[in-house]
């Protein structure tokens, strides 16, 4: 097993987009703190060599962006990356946070078959996020899209400075609350939806797996 | 569906249209697998009952029954 992190950043629409430009925050915080970096940019995000990469390289931390279903982690396009009872084995002795809907239905369920050394974080609702349109260009300067998207990848950087997988996903959590503070507190026009959109991440959020395994 | 639960739709839909009309015009909602919504769309599937209007009032309630429960204040409290 390589103490080595891979992350997934498909573009080909605004949600992708925005979780694209957020995991190169993840990406950079790894780098600074020498942590190997795979990273399949958008436009690499295809089944087959993600799937001989993984085989061959063996990373410990998995960090999957994009669309999702219930059994399924996609790619570019809609194309399935990770499927149940396919390829699922891939995930055997990894961690594997996916930021996608619904998976945490069923293929994170699964991933609590695979023993000791396997951890999967995803989310049983669609993951959600209000965003600035007039920022869709620099992503990383809306301030309404960062009160989603940092408690998550906060929890990427908890793993990568090797908590314990539950302690990322209670850490994520709560800056999660604390944004739903911070969003009430502000009072500003659309806040109870705002509101709404980050509580459903919170309760929508799941653990399976080992939840005592680190980076 | 019996007219109590078409009353009771109908309610649940009166209350996120009033709450998105609440929303400023430039602010869009990534709702995974269903797209980015403004506003308007998002009020448009909510009026047509498909499958992303559908998802969304499920939301709504499972949300006011969070309310209703003490949940989430039970959330906010808890850091």
């Amino acid at each position: 097993m390589s103490k080595k992190l891979l992350v997934t950043r498909p573009e080909h629409d605004d949600t992708t987009t925005y979780l694209s430009h957020y995991s190169k925050l993840v990406i950079k915080y790894a780098k600074d703190n020498l942590v190997p970096v795979k990273d399949f940019k958008p436009g690499t995000v295809k089944k087959e060599i993600l799937s001989k990469f993984i085989k061959k390289q063996n990373p410990k931390l998995l960090f999957f962006n994009g669309h999702g279903g219930e059994d399924c982690i996609e790619g570019e396009k809609g194309e399935i990356i990770i499927k149940e009872n396919e390829n699922d084995e891939l995930l055997k002795n990894k961690i594997t946070y996916a930021r996608s809907c619904f998976v945490a239905v069923s293929l994170g369920k699964k991933c609590s078959t695979f023993g000791k050394g396997t951890c999967f974080i995803g989310y049983e609702f669609p993951f959600q996020f209000w965003f600035d349109e007039t920022r869709t260009t620099n992503p990383i300067k809306d301030k309404i899209a960062a009160l989603y998207l940092e408690p998550s990848n906060e929890l990427v950087k908890y793993l990568i400075k090797g908590n314990f997988t539950k302690t990322a996903f209670d850490k994520s959590r709560e800056l999660m609350v604390e944004n739903m503070n911070k969003i009430l507190k502000e009072n500003e026009p659309g806040a109870l939806e705002r509101f709404k959109a980050l509580w459903m991440n919170h309760e929508g959020q799941r653990i399976y797996g080992d939840e005592e395994t680190s980076f | 569906m019996n007219e109590e639960k078409k009353k009771q739709l109908e309610r649940l839909k009166q209350i996120v249209l009033m709450k998105i009309d609440t929303m400023p015009k430039n602010y869009k909602l990534s709702l995974g697998n269903q797209g980015s919504l403004n506003k308007s769309q998002i009020a448009e599937h909510v009026n047509k009952m498909d499958d992303t209007g559908k998802q969304i009032l499920n939301m709504e309630l499972r949300f006011i029954k969070a309310l209703s429960r003490g949940e989430v204040t039970k959330t906010l409290t808890s850091v």
